[in-house]
């Protein structure tokens, strides 16, 4: 007789008892299943870890030396009495949901998703379960995204008019999946910092869609690359890494620049997200058909009610 | 109402200079001028009201939509970032400016208010926008620039004008007559400069000094003690201080003894080694008329 549940939430993060196996723990594991390369995802220090292929070359790229396995979208792992798979989730290249099976009965865990297609990372399939975790960074009905060429428009006009100006524009987005989706969809050459060059040369040699970049070296100065536009991640205007390329304009792309007091906070926000806005999440939450959804990131507690109050049985990862 | 939202956030950012901003916007858009200095406009409808407004429209409950408030600070912005956004392929270019939404609101009919042509004008906008839209119909909006503030952006606009025109041409003239006794201020006296004409030295233009605070007390005290005759505030003065004057185009002018007009003249510098044999010839500026005969 079976009494655990099929996933269940410990302190190192979510577990599967009959495939003893941990979904993106936060402490040290013996055997981790990973949804995504971001760091808040795929840590370091666990014993073994399970990825997508396409997500492999950046995991390894930025844990070093691990012992990785890669698994393609769709196929399927046996593990304990358990059947693993991994389904596209749209976050950002190579990133997944996590099926596991057993005995007939499904759980997906989202990790983080997007369900607009931003044509680098595999598109979001919904996957139908039971039992549905699902990420809720942006889980309030005040995220609602606009179509990404808008805002895509948007920072090549901002870009464009800081040129006239005689200025260059760095613009500040994480260094894996927001900084190539910017590359893959502004009009180039674009600039960009060593640490997102890596991540976007690695990705490129992968065979994603990455248009050339250039990376900028020390020999790379407002005078060789006048009105350039340079993406950098977020430390790199805290640290004083772009104060050379002064007079400069500076603005941060992320979801979080959908409220006015984080956008005043660092000059000019572009709503650009990689994770689903409120209208994603309960779309993607209805196409899993699940009757229980838990909830993990960001708004749990208001997303969780919100569930509950159109008739799901809804919890919070805890 | 894209620029007034983008004008108004950039006026709040740290670290701005806010003269500046009000400058560039100012010159995009000045009838707005009355909006931002206020009063503010009369309230429309209480908030609570069209948050109201908005739980009904989209069927959220009214907890939901406090949670979104305590996210943004700010009930405004909540409610305009909760209506979902506009559904236009090309919203930035379709949006409604400032005048057209003001002239809407001026045109609503009289008594108590229907939510139809509001939350209709709301969902043509942006987000941003969409806020602003929210303050002014809930008399939430505050008028963000003060009379310094104004003074300030004021004095910096006719300093730019000043600035703008950068000459294209250059000669060297001479001063026949100067203004002392306005009060021209930190521009200085306004002189008269000629250039030759068949030997004889004709007036072309006039131009404050605009010389450095020492040069033009020198050039004031010069033009006292030296002045020939006066009528009004104006002295004739001997030929002797010469000058680098610099200008945009030449227009002809036939009420002008010269012939032309200089368009934008500035005073470019004092030429003290320079003496009246240096002035150039009306001819090197009628060369300069378009379409010269």
């Amino acid at each position: 007789m079976r009494h655990e549940p099929v996933l269940t939430f410990t302190a190192a993060g979510i577990y599967c008892p009959d495939g003893d196996f941990h979904i993106d723990p936060v402490l040290a594991v013996p055997r981790a299943v990973i949804t995504h390369g971001h760091s808040d995802h795929s840590r370091r220090g666990h014993e073994s870890y399970l990825c997508t292929t396409a997500a492999l070359p950046v995991i390894s790229h930025r844990l070093g030396k691990i012992a990785a396995e890669g698994i393609g979208y769709g196929e399927h792992r046996q593990i304990g009495n358990t059947r693993v798979s991994f389904h596209p989730a749209g976050h950002v290249p190579g990133s997944a949901q996590i099926r596991v099976e057993r005995g007939g009965e499904v759980w997906v865990v989202s990790g983080d998703y997007k369900t607009e297609a931003d044509g680098l990372a595999e598109p979001f399939v919904p996957v139908r379960c039971h039992s549905f975790v699902t990420e809720c960074t942006f889980g309030l009905p005040i995220y609602q995204w606009q179509p990404q060429t808008r805002i895509m428009n948007q920072i090549a006009d901002w870009w464009a008019s800081n040129a006239a100006a005689g200025m260059t524009s760095i613009l500040s987005a994480y260094s894996f999946g927001k900084a190539q989706r910017l590359v893959a969809s502004l009009p180039g050459p674009i600039l960009t910092h060593p640490v997102v060059t890596d991540v976007t040369d690695i990705l490129r040699a992968q065979g994603y869609p990455l248009p050339p970049t250039i990376r900028v070296t020390p020999q790379v100065t407002p005078h060789s690359h006048p009105g350039a536009l340079i993406i950098a991640p977020p430390n790199a205007l805290s640290s004083g890494w772009a104060d050379r390329f002064a007079p400069h304009a500076t603005a941060f792309a992320s979801g979080w620049m959908a409220i006015a007091a984080r956008r005043k906070a660092v000059g000019r926000g572009f709503v650009l997200s990689d994770h689903a806005d409120w209208l994603g999440l309960n779309m993607a939450v209805r196409a899993t058909g699940a009757a229980r959804v838990f909830a993990t990131h960001g708004s749990t507690a208001a997303f969780s009610a919100w569930l509950q109050s159109t008739g799901l049985q809804a919890g919070i990862v805890a | 109402m894209i620029r007034l939202a983008a004008f108004l956030a950039a006026l709040d950012r740290p670290e701005q200079d806010r003269a500046r901003v009000l400058t560039a916007y100012l010159r995009e858009a000045p009838d707005a001028l009355p909006l931002l200095t206020g009063p503010a406009p009369r309230r429309l409808i209480p908030l609570a009201a069209l948050r109201d407004w908005i739980a009904t429209e989209t069927g959220l409950p009214e907890w939901l939509i406090d949670a979104s408030r305590r996210a943004t600070g700010d009930l405004a912005e909540a409610l305009a970032l909760i209506l979902p956004p506009s559904g236009s392929p090309e919203p930035d270019l379709a949006e409604p400016d400032l005048a057209e939404v003001l002239a809407d609101l001026a045109a609503l009919p009289p008594g108590p208010l229907s939510k139809t042509p509001i939350l209709a004008m709301a969902r043509r906008l942006s987000p941003e926008p969409r806020t602003v839209y929210f303050r002014l119909v809930t008399g939430t909006f505050r008028p963000p620039v003060t009379a310094a503030l104004l003074a300030q952006a004021r004095s910096l606009m006719s300093a730019e004008v000043r600035v703008q025109a950068p000459p294209l041409h250059h000669i060297i003239a001479v001063m026949i007559y100067a203004e002392t006794t306005l009060a021209s201020g930190a521009r200085g006296p306004e002189i008269t400069l000629a250039v030759w004409n068949d030997g004889i030295l004709i007036p072309i233009t006039r131009a404050h000094a605009n010389l450095p605070v020492q040069e033009t007390a020198d050039l004031m005290a010069w033009v006292r003690s030296n002045a020939t005759r006066r009528f009004g505030p104006q002295r004739a003065v001997p030929p002797q201080r010469v000058f680098h004057i610099g200008f945009t185009a030449v227009t002809a002018n036939r009420r002008r003894k010269s012939g032309l007009t200089l368009s934008d003249p500035q005073i470019l510098g004092w030429l003290p080694d320079s003496t009246a044999s240096d002035a150039a010839d009306l001819a090197s500026l009628t060369a300069l008329l378009p379409n010269t005969a």
